[in-house]
């Protein structure tokens, strides 16, 4: 699992994804970043609207409200909904 | 001995019981299972909270932050949150607790530093008042499986409590399963990483049914990963400090009302059944002394009827 993120998006209600991905891209309160691997560790805050998680050619859209990311320094993304 | 009369009006009586706690049973089942399914759905989420949080609190520690969460005012006073019920009836669900609670308080006390509390649920509240140690605040109606919004009345306080307060502490009731509960008080504020830590291996039990293994291994990897580098914080550390603490720490507090409610919900499960199992031994009883009595009262009109016939017949 070297070049991978492995992509996490928690609800309270579930868990919405548990996977490894190629790269995220997320919508922040000061605009959209996207995070690739060996990414350094980073908190912010999300804002309303599409992740959009790249793997093998594919993109897979979740549509968010809101909520906090934690990038670590071993290439782990995980996501808080609000 | 009781007379047949008074032996039938208690079997009357024990029947009915036991058709109440068996409704109730039944009631605290699905119950039971609601609150549960709540609780366990919201444990990831609560986990990966507070490994965000005590990534969040190194990177505090490294920069002497002066955020509310984690320098609270040096006073000598500390805040307790006591997580019971509204109901009773459900074992020794509140009692424990509450014995918990005191335990705690006294240690506090001895400490030379004085303690209050905030009463969660009709239970703790009424127990407080009548020793005399009125809470600062109670709260009631949240014990069937809230929604986050039910609890923002709560939340609403704790900005306030933090710079009131030394420290913050949570007793509540832990849920590893059905037949297994565990009273425990956290700290809750300020934040230190082994306060988190602490709540982070507390969530989730090691071993059993609701043992998750994903949460459990979640909880390796992030202990031994993350010390080495420093955090970005976008936008900024001061919005981001704004933003996210209260938040996490409302999911905290949110989680342990959750666990509460499905420990609440299984101690009051398992009371009932044992209560149903009673008043069904009893009614065995009662029966058994039932047909005694009636027995010996043929047997005695028996007697009386031989008796009278050979006193004819003589």
């Amino acid at each position: 699992m070297a070049d991978t993120i492995e992509l996490k998006i928690v609800s309270l209600k579930e868990v919405v994804y548990d996977d490894y991905v190629d790269s995220v891209t997320l919508p922040t309160k000061v605009g959209e970043i996207t995070v690739l691997p060996h990414h350094a560790p980073l908190i912010s805050h999300l804002a309303k609207g599409t992740i959009r998680a790249k793997s093998a050619g594919q993109q897979k859209p979740f549509e968010i409200d809101g909520g906090f990311m934690e990038v670590t320094s071993d290439s782990r993304l995980t996501v808080l909904l609000q | 001995m009781a007379t047949l009369r008074t032996i039938r009006l208690r079997i009357r009586g024990t029947k009915n019981i036991k058709q109440i706690t068996r409704a109730m049973e039944a009631v605290s089942a699905v119950k039971m299972r609601k609150s549960q399914s709540v609780a366990l759905a919201a444990r990831p989420y609560a986990t990966a909270a507070l490994n965000i949080l005590k990534s969040v609190a190194q990177g505090a520690a490294r920069m002497d932050t002066t955020h509310p969460f984690f320098k609270t005012p040096q006073n000598d006073e500390i805040l307790l949150l006591v997580v019971t019920s509204d109901k009773g009836l459900a074992g020794s669900f509140n009692t424990n607790v509450l014995k918990r609670a005191m335990e705690f308080m006294k240690e506090i006390e001895e400490q030379g530093k004085k303690i209050r509390v905030v009463a969660i649920g009709k239970r703790a509240a009424e127990f407080f008042q009548k020793r005399k140690r009125q809470p600062e605040q109670s709260f009631r109606g949240l014990g069937d499986s809230v929604n986050l919004a039910d609890v923002s009345g709560l939340f609403q306080k704790v900005g306030e409590w933090a710079k009131r307060y030394e420290a913050v502490h949570i007793c509540y009731t832990n849920f590893l399963s059905v037949m297994r509960q565990e009273v425990v008080v956290r700290k809750l504020l300020p934040f230190s990483e082994e306060g988190l830590e602490e709540m982070v291996k507390g969530i989730v039990p090691e071993k059993g049914k609701f043992a998750d293994n994903d949460a459990n291994s979640a909880k390796e990897t992030a202990n031994t990963t993350n010390k080495a580098r420093e955090y970005l914080f976008e936008p900024s550390s001061k919005e981001i400090f704004d933003a996210m603490l209260p938040a996490l720490l409302n999911i905290q507090i949110y989680h342990a009302i959750l666990e509460a409610n499905a420990s609440e919900h299984s101690s009051r499960m398992v009371a009932m059944r044992s209560a149903t199992n009673n008043a069904g031994e009893l009614i065995k009883h009662y029966t058994m002394s039932q047909n005694k009595a009636r027995q010996a009262m043929i047997n005695k009109e028996l007697a009386e009827i031989t008796g009278g016939s050979e006193a004819l017949a003589s």
